[in-house]
């Protein structure tokens, strides 16, 4: 008796649980869901909550997803105005904004980035080619017009593309790249570029190394034509205070300097090697001459 | 628990008695307590879906049917409806996530990326996908960053974007795009880094104030910037040359710092040479004053006798290391022809004194030297 109620009310449990379940539904926060009787759209719900439906065979529940997207497109060749070719990859964020729409026209995300790969490639071509090379890659800040490209390529394929209930949220460039062949001429040159510039340095080096050496010669030399100046001078006034000494000595009795100078002068010019030549007939010898004189 | 199990299979058991023996009896009371342990167990089960836990880096997002109840939900142990009410989802928000970007290879993924070309993928960013990218200048060059971010808002990141981190990795790709597609290639190879990291970061932060992917940029740092491998011995080469170009200039520059001393050192050496000069004839000269003043003063004394004593050892001293010739007076008084030729010519007529002076007179005239006119006979 008691089993058998505990068993009934199990089973009306379960049974409840799942015609509830049949019933109603969620609605997520990352989700848009649209409700379907016998395949028509009845109700689309972007609130997340709890709703009730009819069950299964005769509404449906299709699920959309409402996060923000991304789909990188691969590394396409583009031609530029300048007729370069340029390799570029290009992504694109974007999401479902008419759930509807999107669920009547394409139905799942990867016909949706198949789409935008063919619009957002066809609406780079066509822009790149009025662009040059220069305004995509450049060293002056102000020609590069990445931007305004971006921004048209970005406002045309929101335009294409809203009639499939997706919005484009950004249009960027993840890489840029040149063709094969392209880039081996740019290892070329840039091999080139840096030789010159290794033998620049080279060069450059060089000449400071020998203006650094010219300068210190010069230095040198002032030093020594201003240390040369300084010690003549210091003999000059030497020489003249030592001429100032003995002028103001001999001064006093000149005759007597210039008896003792000739003196003085007379033992230094003769030598052994000097001859002398004298006659006999001198006060020298006067003392032992006398008596033969006389 | 006893009596429960008792109540339950006694009445089953009490209708049936005479046929089941006490085996099948056993049986039953076993599989009746096991329904009701694993009902019980159930019910716990269901039960623990009322808590949920947030880790200590985490933070939870409380759902209630899909709808975002709260937002904000610190780590710990969170209380809630039971499954399928209420869904508590964690994401790490206080951990620093770190994302790769960048364009070319490292040299040894380099090697592994020539044996066999991998399919392209979005997470390989800054590996082997994306092999360089073009500098303003038009050089090619390689070059990864790593960008810290943490997720700041839980609910946008989890529940507003799809694959997060992808998307941030496309904006990366394209904010270094934006600051290498205009800058030089020495800049970047050299000073530029840090520049380059700041433009990274504050550019980055502004993408994504714009689109909002729920996350917050930490920092950005350049994990290298190498030109490709087919250019490196170049690059290496420019390298070796600013090196060699500095080392000319050091060795010029130790030469300079070497000369400049030297040249001091040169120059004192004159200068003091210059006042040892000074002295020596300052000093000398005040010496031979002296001495002038002190033999002046005694002359004053004795004129004659001083004057007639200091030529006689002047006599004395230059005889005794000169040559002579001496000439006696002839019977007639004349010299020889030779000898009177000479005094002829060289003595002035007027000349009456003969002596040692007029001979050394004859002597000087003939060419020694030129003070010989200032001798002043006495």
């Amino acid at each position: 008796m008691n089993t058998r109620v505990l068993i009934a009310g199990f089973i009306g449990f379960v049974v409840l649980v799942l015609a509830i379940r049949l019933c109603v539904y969620t609605v997520p926060a990352d989700q848009f869901v649209v409700i379907t009787d016998f395949g028509k759209p009845r109700v689309i719900h972007s609130d997340p909550g709890l709703y009730y439906k009819w069950p299964a065979p005769f509404s449906l529940t299709n699920r959309i997803d409402k996060k923000l997207q991304s789909y990188q497109t691969p590394l396409v060749e583009y031609l530029t105005g300048d007729k370069k070719n340029l390799l570029i990859q290009a992504y694109i964020f974007w999401r479902i904004r008419e759930p509807l729409v999107f669920f009547q026209a394409i139905h799942n995300i990867e016909s949706a980035t198949q789409k935008l790969d063919d619009v957002v490639c066809s609406l780079v071509a066509s822009t790149l080619g009025e662009y040059g090379m220069n305004q995509i890659i450049s060293t002056e800040e102000d020609t590069i017009q990445i931007g305004s490209i971006l921004d048209r390529v970005t406002s045309s394929a929101r335009t294409r593309i809203e009639s499939y209930g997706i919005d484009i949220g950004y249009v960027g460039f993840s890489r840029i790249a040149l063709p094969d062949d392209n880039t081996r001429s740019v290892y070329r040159r840039m091999i080139a570029e840096r030789s010159t510039i290794a033998n620049e340095y080279r060069a450059q080096g060089r000449q400071r190394a020998s203006e650094i050496r010219a300068e210190a010669d010069r230095e040198r030399s002032d030093i020594l034509a201003v240390a040369y100046r300084d010690a003549e001078i210091i003999r000059g006034e030497a020489d003249a205070e030592a001429a100032e000494i003995y002028g103001e000595a001999y001064s006093k009795n000149p005759e007597l300097y210039r008896f003792l100078r000739t003196l003085e002068t007379e033992k230094k010019i003769m030598g052994d090697q000097t001859n002398i030549i004298m006659s006999m007939d001198t006060d020298l010898f006067e003392p032992l001459m006398e008596k033969q004189i006389k | 628990m006893s009596r429960l199990l008792r109540q339950q299979s006694d009445p089953e058991g009490g209708s049936k008695k005479a046929s089941f023996d006490s085996q099948i009896r056993t049986l039953n009371r076993i599989l009746s307590g096991a329904g009701v342990i694993a009902a019980v167990l159930l019910v716990l089960l269901y039960l623990s879906t009322c808590i949920g836990q947030v880790k200590v880096q985490e933070t939870g997002v409380l759902l209630r049917f899909g709808r975002v109840v709260r937002s904000h939900v610190d780590s710990g142990i969170c209380v809630k409806f039971p499954w399928p009410v209420d869904r508590l989802v964690t994401v790490k928000t206080r951990s620093v996530e770190t994302i790769q970007g960048g364009f070319g290879a490292d040299p040894e993924q380099l090697d592994e990326f020539e044996k066999s070309y991998g399919p392209i993928d979005q997470l390989s960013q800054g590996t082997l996908a994306v092999p360089y990218i073009i500098t303003g200048d038009k050089n090619i060059l390689h070059l990864k960053v790593l960008i810290n971010y943490r997720v700041s808002d839980p609910v946008i990141y989890l529940f507003g974007v799809s694959d997060p981190g992808s998307l941030l990795g496309m904006l990366i790709q394209n904010v270094i795009l934006n600051c290498v597609s205009k800058a030089e290639v020495d800049q970047l190879l050299t000073s530029g880094k840090i520049e380059l990291r700041d433009v990274l970061n504050r550019e980055l932060s502004v993408y994504l104030k714009e689109i909002d992917l729920g996350v917050e940029i930490l920092s950005a740092e350049i994990r290298n910037v190498r030109p490709p491998r087919p250019t490196t011995q170049a690059f290496k080469d420019v390298i070796n040359a600013q090196e060699e170009s500095r080392e000319s200039i050091h060795q010029a520059e130790s030469y300079a710092k070497r000369m400049i001393p030297e040249a001091s050192a040169e120059a004192m050496q004159i200068l003091s040479e210059a006042e040892a000069y000074r002295n020596r004839v300052v000093e000398a000269a005040t010496g031979e004053a002296r001495r002038f003043d002190l033999i002046a003063e005694e002359y004053l004394k004795y004129p004659a006798l001083t004057r007639e004593r200091l030529r006689q050892e002047t006599v004395e001293l230059v005889f005794s290391k000169a040559s002579k010739h001496l000439l006696g007076p002839s019977r007639s008084g004349e010299l020889p022809a030779r000898i009177r030729f000479l005094i002829d010519s060289a003595v002035p007529k007027s000349t009456e004194q003969t002596g040692i002076l007029e001979s050394l007179k004859i002597l000087e005239k003939s060419g020694i030297a030129e003070q010989a006119d200032t001798l002043e006979l006495p």
